[in-house]
């Protein structure tokens, strides 16, 4: 009974940050910038709320209560690395959005490639991303893994769970009708040949970090 | 778009000093005792420098402006 209505409260959840977000975006027209950087027009309080939702994630909850049990002290570090990413943010942040606003990038290897005059750097940069990127949504599934089984008072096997979360995911990013036309916009560009790694990486990596996103709203809305 | 801020020493300053309390300052306040609000004084450190990093870089954004 207790899992039922656990499962219950999480689905709720789940599905109703699912709808509002299809909602949300229903009337928008959708482009690329539109997708990955929200039109560069997050309001502060949005922004604020994102940051949170980038910083504190199922290793805030899980992973880091469990280093504190198993070591101890150490384990304090995380309280130190908040506030100096945030004085780095600080310090490079402002530069790095204005020379993106100003020439229109969209991820990391947009960047380095376009600042260092350099294709290999940006296939590099875009290659590194994409493989941490995957290892970042493993820790974040298994996240959610555990905390869906808690929820379920360890009614579901661990990899049902696993699946469901994915599937969520999946759902979340590539039902959406705006997140298809998007990529059929973008594939449609003249500079997108099947072969520029920038480009390449535009379409693995934004949509890699979409699901990350909703990753860390659907693990943050269930924690 | 607001303009470029052009830091000065105080910016330096401002984002220095957590900068360096939380990634050096550190080793000279690992220890227990004194006991601040029950948490080891390492924790309390921690926390208060956690708390300070925003008022520093407010701090800073306004001497930035100048």
């Amino acid at each position: 009974m207790n899992s039922i209505i656990a499962f219950a409260i999480v689905t709720v959840i789940i599905l109703g940050s699912m709808g509002f977000g299809v909602l949300a975006v229903r009337k928008i027209k959708m482009t690329p910038q539109e997708l990955v950087v929200g039109n560069r027009s997050f309001a502060t309080i949005l922004l604020c709320v994102l940051f949170a939702g980038e910083t504190v994630t199922s290793f805030t909850f899980l992973g880091a209560s469990g280093w504190a049990y198993s070591r101890g002290a150490p384990a304090f570090y995380i309280l130190g690395y908040f506030p100096a990413t945030l004085i780095v943010l600080f310090l490079l942040g402002p530069t790095i959005w204005r020379r993106a606003r100003e020439s229109n990038f969209l991820t990391n290897a947009d960047y380095f490639a376009s600042m260092y005059q350099s294709r290999l750097l940006g296939l590099l940069v875009a290659i590194c991303g994409v493989f941490f990127l995957v290892l970042y949504l493993t820790v974040q599934l298994t996240g959610i893994q555990i905390l869906l089984e808690i929820a379920g008072y360890g009614s579901v096997q661990i990899g049902s769970t696993g699946i469901i979360a994915f599937v969520l995911i999946v759902i979340f990013v590539f039902f959406q009708w705006a997140a298809r036309r998007c990529l059929g916009q973008y594939g449609q560009r003249s500079t997108c040949s099947g072969r520029n790694p920038v480009c390449w990486d535009r379409h693995s990596c934004s949509f890699l970090w979409v699901a990350g996103q909703s990753v860390c709203q659907t693990e943050g809305s269930t924690s | 778009m607001s303009p470029a801020k052009r830091f000065n020493i105080f910016t330096i300053l401002f984002t220095g000093i957590p900068l360096f309390a939380v990634s050096f300052g550190i080793c000279f306040a690992n220890r227990d005792e004194p006991i601040l609000f029950g948490f080891p004084f390492l924790l309390s450190y921690l926390i208060f420098w956690a708390c300070m990093t925003p008022v520093c870089l407010w701090l800073a954004d306004r001497s930035a402006r100048r």
